[in-house]
């Protein structure tokens, strides 16, 4: 039973010639990596220091530091001459979304894929199969016929419908990823809380479902960084300004990219994406885990 | 152990029917205030960065308000606004989603060109009463043909503007201008004695001199501009009494030679024109890096917004109107008026046309026009003195005789898309005018059917 | 029978959605296929007409030929590059730390929201001289402004999205590369194996379903994806970076053309269908989805 020791164990001691050996493949692949993520890291560099510079030589060397692009945070910004609603309501929303969206995605896909683990029932094989046929689905060419759905139930520039939405869209996925989960949990352990007279709701909410907390953690953070960078669906279903989110608010600072503002679009890019990296690195082990139907035994 | 998985199952189900039937209905539009004044709201929606948009309209609603209680009628108004940022296509598409939800501003703010598909698909309502009314009485004439389709009046004029070509006059004197040339190029564009290939010729000659990097610049993005130079260049866009478009395959192609020998053979505008960015294009104009550029008169508001002071804009622009293509021409300028329509599905379109008939003040217009560099819509507005007093508008507003417009017809978009496709593969070099030509003409007969006229 | 109604009950919330937002938008979607549908959001059936027009429509090659090419391209950077990273940062480097942290870095360009990440590329491939590229060049070449997007659409549309995939399938190869058993590599090293007879008999192995798993899902992810075009090319310049799913959206929300947008999509969703049943078939992904339970 190797599950939750996927980590990767400390490398052990190893005789001399084998340690050299191992170092200079281990350097080469430093230097390889390096090389390979530098552009990616200077972007990112770009990113940070527009978002504190008044002025770029080059394009990327800040010539004067300054905190003026941050003023989002204390200041309701105006852009060009028009105000901008303030940033603080837009955290709020976008929390609210990603935070709505994990919940309601967690619910759903942990009892479908349990169910498509472990149950035997008719469409089961069928069920499987439009799971990754739904993921195929372009939900773009869906857009209009979404809206026409939306406001029949009256959801329409609501943020509970563009939740309700993006959930839709996303539990064929997180589905899939957390019955491989369930696939992994031998069936003993299972057949074992049967035996000692639990039944099997009880097997399956004491038991099973602490093995795949690890599934668990990997679907919310998928679901709450969905949600929290989604853009596509705000900004087609919701007019109203009170329910603006981080993306919209972003997209308000570019306006018709007539006068985009580096400074203040990069700082604000930099606030929106902050939590996210945080909530990347320290849930990052959790998502190392994910097998994702990967290898498995059959 | 069932009743616990159930207890959990009925919580989630309850949840979601919470979720799904958090109805959002369209607002109440009215209610009672304090003083037992039925309180209506009225929705507007406006475009763009021009805060006095915003700000006449709550004058106007302000004022409406006071004619209200004075009329002792009971009624007062609230005036919700809203201003949209980004390309005019999600602002069109936001709206179509907005009112098929009921959920649509009861004005709502739009270029003139829009009226017709608006109109077409029973969006917004005729404002006919408006042509005879007090406030609009004095509307530059020319300005009703912009919000006229289909024989009907379906938009209330808010402000118009003119394109001329901005130059500047520093990189001119360098190139050995006297200032009485300098400053009576307006005049001799107005004459027909400077044509569109003299404005190439000295563009190419500042290059030439190493005095600009650019010679013309134009729009980076799609846009009337283009249409601009396709009717000087002749081209009839539209016929009005068979409400049909027209591709005036003669005068494209003369338009789409010219955009080829701006940018392949005399290269005096860049060949990546058309994917540059606006903040770039106009840092070039203000830092002196082009000649002349392709404007609208609010370009100033622009250039000011990006850190360009009124007094240097003054000192080193000049305007004038497109030049002729031929010696002896005429030369012309386009306006695209923005308009006020109002939603079919109103509740109060008498408080709403009255509303836009206040909100047509003269001090209004002219407190607009001068702060956000437009031109108002009628004569009292052009006569307040802060407008009179504003030298910069007022050497243009002569160009208001030479203006043109866009066609309103409800298909216009197709056809300017494919226009500026054949453009924009001519001016990156993938094609010839010819071939450029030939494939819009495809296009266009696969996008509009016989909804187009082909001459 | 009655061990049927409890699967049915907890896939019932499941089922919910997507009745809502999958089948019946695919049934309104079939239905409009067949309309004019435009601006004024009328029902008027036409029958074939829209189809008849895509086959007529002047820029359809054009589009098939550059949805290959992104989708093909693409997905080799999304497949081998992945491949590489999750190799060099879980198997090579065995510190976990250090791995971590340059994974980490390439889960940026996923979890940068879309509109900061075209941002970054837009500024980089500015046609101006205030640009990132034309910076560089100018400064070491000293050469005018390229434009970029303009010279080289496609491969901008292919890097920019390929840097965004190649994460997911970073991630999958990763995670499946250290669920091997160390020990196993620690013998071949004593055995004195070749890089490559590890690579093809212990990792290859062991990463041959992740492999097919990241390759079908982004296949069919590329087809149907259109935002980061959007916001970077917007399909230009003319149709040199159109893909098919983009135009369809065009036609839909920017000439709302609704009903020919539709039309479009219902092929796209049908190609993608079809596509998805010869991978089943192809890697037998039936014993994949087959229970893993014993009863």
């Amino acid at each position: 039973m190797d599950i939750g020791s996927n980590v990767t164990p400390a490398p052990k001691m190893k005789s001399p010639t084998l340690l050299r050996k191992s170092h200079r493949k281990i350097i080469i692949s430093y230097i390889i990596l390096t090389f390979l993520s530098l552009p990616l890291f200077f972007m990112y560099l770009w990113l940070f220091l527009s978002s504190i510079s008044s002025e770029m030589v080059a394009g990327i060397i800040p010539k004067q530091i300054t905190f003026e692009n941050w003023r989002f945070l204390w200041e309701n910004v105006e852009v060009g001459s028009r105000q901008l609603p303030s940033i603080w309501l837009a955290t709020w929303n976008t929390l609210l979304l990603a935070g709505g969206l994990t919940i309601i995605e967690v619910i759903i896909s942990v009892m479908a894929g349990y169910a498509l683990s472990r149950m035997e029932f008719p469409g089961r094989t069928f069920f499987l199969r439009s799971v990754i046929l739904l993921h195929a689905f372009p939900s773009v060419a869906l857009l209009i016929a979404v809206f026409y759905v939306l406001d029949t139930l009256g959801l329409i520039d609501t943020l509970w419908g563009v939740m309700l939405v993006k959930a839709a869209l996303q539990i064929p996925m997180s589905t899939y990823i957390i019955k491989g989960f369930f696939d992994d949990v031998p069936w003993d352990v299972e057949w074992s809380a049967l035996i000692d007279g639990c039944n099997r709701i009880k097997a399956w909410y004491q038991v099973v479902i602490p093995l795949v907390k690890p599934g668990i953690a990997a679907i919310s953070i998928f679901s709450f960084l969905a949600g929290w960078s989604e853009f596509l669906l705000l900004y087609t279903f919701i007019f109203d300004d009170q329910n603006i989110t981080l993306a919209t608010y972003l997209q308000k600072i570019i306006g018709d990219f007539q006068m985009v503002d580096y400074g203040l679009l990069t700082a604000a890019g930099l606030f929106y994406m902050l939590p996210v990296i945080f909530f990347f690195i320290f849930t990052q082990k959790s998502l190392m885990q994910m097998n994702m139907g990967g290898n498995k035994r059959v | 152990m069932i009743d616990m998985f159930r207890r959990r199952f009925i919580s989630v189900m309850v949840i979601l029917l919470l979720i799904i039937s958090g109805c959002n209905n369209r607002q109440e539009t009215s209610s009672t205030n304090e003083a037992g004044d039925q309180v209506i709201t009225i929705r507007a929606q406006t475009f763009g960065d021009e805060q006095t948009r915003i700000q006449n309209l709550e004058e106007a609603a302000k004022e409406l308000n006071e004619q209200l209680k004075a009329e002792n009628k009971k009624i007062q108004v609230k005036l919700e606004t809203s201003s949209f940022d980004g390309s005019w296509e999600e602002y069109r598409r936001q709206f179509i989603l907005a009112f098929k939800s009921k959920n649509e501003p009861d004005i709502f703010l739009t270029g003139h060109e829009d009226i017709a598909w608006l109109a077409k698909g029973d969006y917004i309502l005729p404002l006919d009463e408006l042509k005879d009314s007090e406030a609009y009485r004095d509307v530059y004439p020319t300005l009703w043909e912009s919000v006229t389709w289909n024989g009907h009046i379906w938009g209330a004029l808010q402000d118009t503007e003119a394109r001329p070509i901005f130059y500047r006059k520093d990189v001119l004197k360098q190139l050995g201008w006297t200032d009485e040339e300098i400053e009576s190029l307006p005049e001799k564009v107005k004459n027909g004695e400077f044509t569109v290939d003299d404005m190439t010729r000295v563009a190419k000659e500042a290059i030439d001199q190493g005095l600009v990097q650019w010679g013309i610049l134009h729009r980076p993005v799609n846009g009337p501009e283009f249409h601009m130079i396709a009717k000087n260049f002749g081209a009839q866009l539209y016929d009005p009494k068979e409400d049909k478009l027209v591709f005036d395959k003669e005068a494209i192609l003369e338009s789409l030679r010219y955009f080829e020998s701006l940018t392949q053979k005399e290269k005096v505008t860049p060949e990546s024109m058309t994917s540059m960015e606006w903040k770039n294009v106009h840092q070039m104009m203000i830092d002196g890096k082009a000649l002349f550029w392709y404007g609208g008169i609010w370009n100033i508001f622009n250039y000011m917004d990006q850190g360009a002071e009124f007094d240097y804009l003054m000192e080193n622009f000049g305007f004038t109107l497109v030049p002729a293509t031929e010696k002896g021409g005429t030369p012309m300028t386009l306006s695209h008026p923005i308009v006020h329509t109002v939603s079919s599905q109103t509740v109060h379109p008498d408080l709403v046309i009255r509303l836009l008939e206040l909100v047509a003040k003269p001090e209004y217009q002219a407190k607009h026009s001068v702060e956000t560099f437009h031109l108002p819509i009628h004569e009292r507005g052009s006569e307040v003195e802060q407008f009179k007093n504003d030298e910069f508008l007022s050497q243009i507003t002569y160009m208001l005789d030479y203006t043109t417009f866009l066609p309103n017809h409800a298909d216009f978009n197709k056809y300017g898309d494919a226009y500026f496709n054949a453009i924009q593969s001519v001016e990156i070099g993938k094609k010839t005018p010819e071939e450029a030509l030939k494939d819009m003409e495809v296009q266009i007969q696969n996008d509009l059917g016989d909804t187009i006229i082909i001459k | 029978m009655k061990k049927w109604v409890l699967p049915y009950l907890m896939l019932t919330p499941f089922l919910l959605l997507v009745l809502l937002f999958f089948v019946t938008p695919v049934v309104i979607t079939t239905i409009m296929a067949f309309t004019n549908m435009d601006y004024s959001m009328e029902w008027n059936f036409i029958g074939l007409q829209n189809f008849e027009k895509i086959v007529s429509d002047p820029n359809f090659s054009q589009i098939v030929f550059n949805t290959f090419i992104y989708v093909g391209f693409t997905l080799l950077i999304n497949v081998f590059f992945a491949l590489l990273l999750a190799l060099l940062s879980s198997y090579y480097i065995p510190f976990e730390q250090s791995g971590l942290f340059f994974r980490a870095l390439w889960m940026l360009p996923r979890i940068t929201p879309p509109v900061v990440y075209v941002l970054l590329w837009l500024w980089i491939f500015d046609a101006s001289e205030y640009g990132l590229l034309n910076t560089l060049t100018s400064f070491f070449f000293s050469n005018d402004p390229i434009a970029w997007l303009i010279d080289h659409p496609m491969t901008a549309i292919i890097l920019v999205n390929g840097m965004v995939g190649a994460s997911f399938g970073m991630i999958i190869f990763s995670s499946a590369i250290q669920s091997i058993p160390r020990d196993l590599f620690k013998a071949a090293q004593v055995d004195g194996a070749s890089e490559w007879s590890v690579f093809k008999d212990i990792i290859l192995p062991s990463i041959k379903w992740p492999i097919m798993f990241v390759t079908v899902w982004q296949l069919l992810s590329l087809l149907t994806s259109y935002e980061y075009i959007l916001l970077l090319t917007d399909g230009g310049p003319v149709f040199e970076s159109e893909v098919w799913p983009l135009y369809s959206y065009h036609k839909a929300f920017k000439n709302l053309e609704f009903g020919y947008g539709s039309a479009l999509s219902l092929i796209l969703v049908i190609i993608a269908i079809l596509l998805t049943g010869v991978l089943l078939k192809l890697f037998k992904f039936n014993r994949m989805i087959q229970s893993s339970r014993i009863e």
